[in-house]
C-alpha cells in the first residue's frame, strides 16, 4: 500500500508544447569532435600517439641540446658501450650513438612525413580527378596506375636514386613516385560511389562548379580513407627509407637516418651488438607505433559505427 | 488554363542510357529510360507523374534540370529551348530550376552545416554575402518549421522529417519558379508525409512555385497534382487533369493502377480489382509495338508492332493506345 501511494508521487504530468516538438536537446558535436571521442576510448592507439609524439618531440630537440654532436669524431673512444658519458654507447668513430639516433630520428621522420604527404597530396588529386570526370580521363590515369605497379617498386627507386644522386630529396621524391598509387586507387573508388549521392546531384544542379564539389563534397567525404591510408604510408616511408640506407642507397654520410644506423650497426653485430640493436629497436618501435595509431584512426572514423 | 503559356513545356523527349562498356566504340545495347515523352506545365500548376520503379520518372525529372544530357527532344523553359544549352548558357536556368531529392538522408551531406547546406545555392550564384546571407537561411529555416537554433547543427542530428523541410529549404533558397519533387515523401512516415505536402502547397500558394510531382502513391499524387501523367518503360500513357484521370481512366494500364488504390470498403474492393499478368517488359533494346503490350489484357496483334500515338481523345486528355474509344465504349 505505502509503495503504491509513493509511486504516484513520483510522476507528475507536465504539459507538451507544440513549438518545443522541433528542440534538438543533444549538444552538436561535429564529426571530428566524434573521431576524436572514439579514437581517445581506445586505449592502445592512445599510448602509441603519445609515444609517437615523444620521439617525434625528442628528435626535434635533442640534437640542439646534447654535447656531443652527431659528427664529431673520437677515435679514442670508439666502440665504447653505454655508459654514463655515451648512453647509447659510440661506432667505431668514435660517434656518440645517443646523438646520433635522435639525429637520424630527425630524417627518418621527415622523410617519413613528408614522402607520405606528397604522395598522398598526389594520389588523392590522380584518384578524384580519375573518379570524378571518368571517361578516358579515368581511363588513361587507371593504366599509368595498373602500369607503375606492375613494376617492381625498388627498380623504379633505384633508377631515380641513380638519376638524382643520393640525398633527402631525391629519396622523397623516389618514394612519392611510387607510393601514390594505392592511395589514388582508394580515393577513385571513395569517388565513384559519392559522385552519385543525391548531394552531389543536388549541388550539380545548382550549377556548382566540378572543383569546388570535388573540394566540398567528395574528398571531404573521403576524409576517412585518406587518413588512415596516411597514417598507413608514414611507416610504409620511413621503412623504405631505412631499407634504401640499409642496402646502401640511402643518404649520404656523415648525414644519418635509423635504416643507415642499423647498417653500420649489423657490420659489427658480433662484436657489439648495441649498435645494431638501439637503432632497430628505435625502427620497430615508430613502425608499431604508427601501424597502431592508424589502426585505432580506422576504427574511430568508421562509418559504420556512427549514426 | 489552356490560353496561358506554359513555363515548361516537353517535347519528345527521349533519355538514352548504353549499356555495357566497350573500349573502342559505343556499345550497341541502349536503354531506352525515357522515349519520347510530350507534356507541358503551365505557371503555379502542379503536374503529378507517376508510374512504377524503373518507368523513366525520376530520369526525366533529372534530364529536365540537366543532370543528364537528354538524347533527343526539346525542354522549352518559358520559351527557350534549355535541352542543348551549354553548362555557361544553363546558370540562369539552373536558378530558376530546383529539386527536392527523395532520400532525406543521402541528399545532405553529413559533412557540413545546416547553415552550409542551405547557403550553397546563395554562394553559388552571388545571391547575397555576409550578414545578409545568414539572416536569409535563418529565414528560410523559420519558413520550414526548424528554428534558427538549427543553423549551426548538423544533418545526422535531424530526423527524417526534418531532413527533408532542410532539403526543401535549401531548393527555395535560391527562389526557383519550378521545383521537381522527386518522391520528396516516399521516404518518410505517414504523418509527417502529410506535414510535407501540406507545406509544399503552402509555400506554392505563397511563393507562386509551380512543381512538378513524381511519385508513385496515387493517392498522395491525386491530393497534390492539378494534372497528371502516367509513365509506363519510359514512355507516357495518358496524361488528364487529376479529377479527370481518376474519375475516367481510358488507358488499360491507368485502369489498373487505379484499381491497385485500397478502398477503405471489404466489399467494394474485391471485384474490382485488375491484376496485371507478366512482368515489366525490358527498357533494353525495345521493338516497336505498345510497351504495355505483354501485359495488356485487351492486347491484339497490331499491338504488338505499331507503337500507338499518343492523341487526345477528350479535350485535355491525351491517351496512346490504339483502341482506347472501343475499350470505353467512346
Amino acid at each position: 500500500m505505502t509503495n503504491k501511494l509513493s509511486e504516484d508521487k513520483l510522476f507528475s504530468h507536465i504539459g507538451a508544447n507544440q513549438k518545443d516538438a522541433e528542440q534538438i536537446e543533444s549538444v552538436s558535436i561535429t564529426y571530428f569532435q566524434d573521431v576524436r571521442r572514439r579514437f581517445l576510448k581506445n586505449k592502445v592507439a592512445t599510448v602509441s600517439l603519445i609515444i609517437l609524439i615523444i620521439l617525434i618531440c625528442l628528435s626535434v630537440i635533442l640534437p640542439f641540446i646534447i654535447d656531443h654532436k652527431y659528427t664529431t669524431t673520437n677515435l679514442l673512444a670508439s666502440n665504447k658501450s653505454p655508459n654514463n658519458e655515451f648512453w647509447f654507447g659510440t661506432d667505431s668513430l668514435g660517434r656518440d650513438l645517443f646523438a646520433r639516433i635522435w639525429q637520424g630520428g630527425r630524417v627518418s621522420f621527415a622523410v617519413g612525413f613528408t614522402a607520405a604527404f606528397t604522395s598522398g597530396i598526389l594520389g588523392v588529386l590522380m584518384g578524384s580527378i580519375a573518379g570524378f570526370f571518368g571517361g578516358k580521363v579515368d581511363m588513361l590515369i587507371m593504366r599509368i596506375i595498373d602500369v607503375m605497379i606492375s613494376i617492381p617498386y625498388l627498380i623504379i627507386v633505384m633508377l631515380i636514386m641513380v638519376v638524382l644522386n643520393s640525398g633527402l630529396t631525391s629519396i622523397i621524391i623516389a618514394l612519392t613516385i611510387t607510393g601514390w598509387l594505392n592511395m589514388a586507387r582508394l580515393v577513385r573508388g571513395q569517388i565513384l560511389t559519392l559522385k552519385n549521392e543525391d548531394y552531389v546531384l543536388v549541388a550539380e544542379s545548382l550549377g556548382v562548379k566540378p572543383f569546388r564539389i570535388m573540394l566540398r563534397h567528395l574528398i571531404p567525404n573521403t576524409m576517412g580513407v585518406i587518413i588512415v591510408t596516411l597514417t598507413m604510408a608514414i611507416p610504409r616511408a620511413i621503412f623504405s627509407e631505412a631499407f634504401l640506407a640499409f642496402i646502401g642507397l640511402g643518404i649520404a654520410p656523415p648525414q644519418t637516418s635509423w635504416g643507415q644506423l642499423a647498417n653500420s650497426g649489423v657490420k659489427v653485430m658480433r662484436l657489439f651488438p648495441y649498435q645494431m640493436w638501439i637503432p632497430s629497436i628505435f625502427i620497430s618501435l615508430t613502425m608499431l607505433c604508427l601501424q597502431l595509431v592508424g589502426d585505432g584512426l580506422r576504427d574511430a572514423l568508421d562509418p559504420k559505427l556512427r549514426q | 488554363m489552356s490560353n496561358q503559356k506554359p513555363l515548361i513545356e516537353v517535347k519528345n523527349l527521349k533519355k538514352h542510357f548504353y549499356v555495357g562498356r566497350s573500349l573502342w566504340k559505343k556499345s550497341k545495347n541502349v536503354l531506352t529510360a525515357v522515349d519520347g515523352l510530350n507534356f507541358y506545365i503551365n505557371r503555379g500548376e502542379t503536374f503529378g507523374l507517376v508510374g512504377e520503379s524503373g518507368c523513366g520518372k525520376s530520369t526525366t525529372g533529372r534530364t529536365i534540370v540537366r543532370l543528364y544530357d537528354p538524347t533527343d527532344g526539346e525542354i522549352i523553359y518559358d520559351g527557350v529551348d534549355i535541352a542543348r544549352l551549354s553548362a555557361k548558357e544553363m546558370m540562369t536556368y539552373r536558378k530558376k530550376i530546383q529539386m527536392i531529392f527523395q532520400d532525406p538522408y543521402a541528399s545532405l551531406n553529413g559533412r557540413m552545416t545546416v547553415t552550409d547546406i542551405i547557403g550553397e545555392g546563395i554562394d553559388t550564384h552571388k545571391i547575397l554575402t555576409g550578414d545578409a546571407r545568414q539572416k536569409r537561411i535563418y529565414e528560410l529555416l523559420e519558413r520550414v518549421g526548424l528554428k534558427r537554433e538549427h543553423a549551426s547543427r548538423y544533418p545526422h542530428e535531424f530526423s527524417g522529417g526534418q531532413r527533408q523541410r532542410i532539403g526543401i529549404a535549401r531548393a527555395l533558397a535560391i527562389e526557383p519558379e519550378l521545383i521537381i519533387c522527386d518522391e520528396p515523401i516516399s521516404a518518410l512516415d505517414v504523418s509527417i508525409q502529410a506535414q510535407v505536402v501540406n507545406m509544399l502547397e503552402d509555400l506554392q500558394d505563397e511563393m507562386g512555385l509551380t512543381y512538378l510531382f513524381i511519385a508513385h502513391d496515387l493517392s498522395m499524387v491525386k491530393h497534390i497534382s492539378d494534372r497528371i501523367g502516367v509513365m509506363y518503360l519510359g514512355k507516357m500513357m495518358e496524361l488528364a487533369t487529376s479529377d479527370e484521370l481518376y474519375n475516367n481512366p481510358l488507358h488499360p494500364y491507368t485502369q489498373a493502377l487505379l484499381s491497385s488504390i485500397p478502398v477503405p470498403d471489404p466489399n467494394a474492393a474485391k471485384d474490382k480489382r485488375i491484376i496485371l499478368e507478366g512482368d515489366v517488359g525490358s527498357p533494353i533494346n525495345p521493338t516497336p509495338g505498345c510497351r504495355f503490350a505483354s501485359r495488356c489484357r485487351y492486347c491484339q496483334d497490331n499491338c504488338k508492332t505499331e507503337t500507338p500515338k499518343f492523341r487526345e481523345i477528350l479535350k485535355g486528355h491525351f491517351v496512346a493506345c490504339h483502341y482506347a474509344e472501343k475499350i470505353n465504349n467512346l
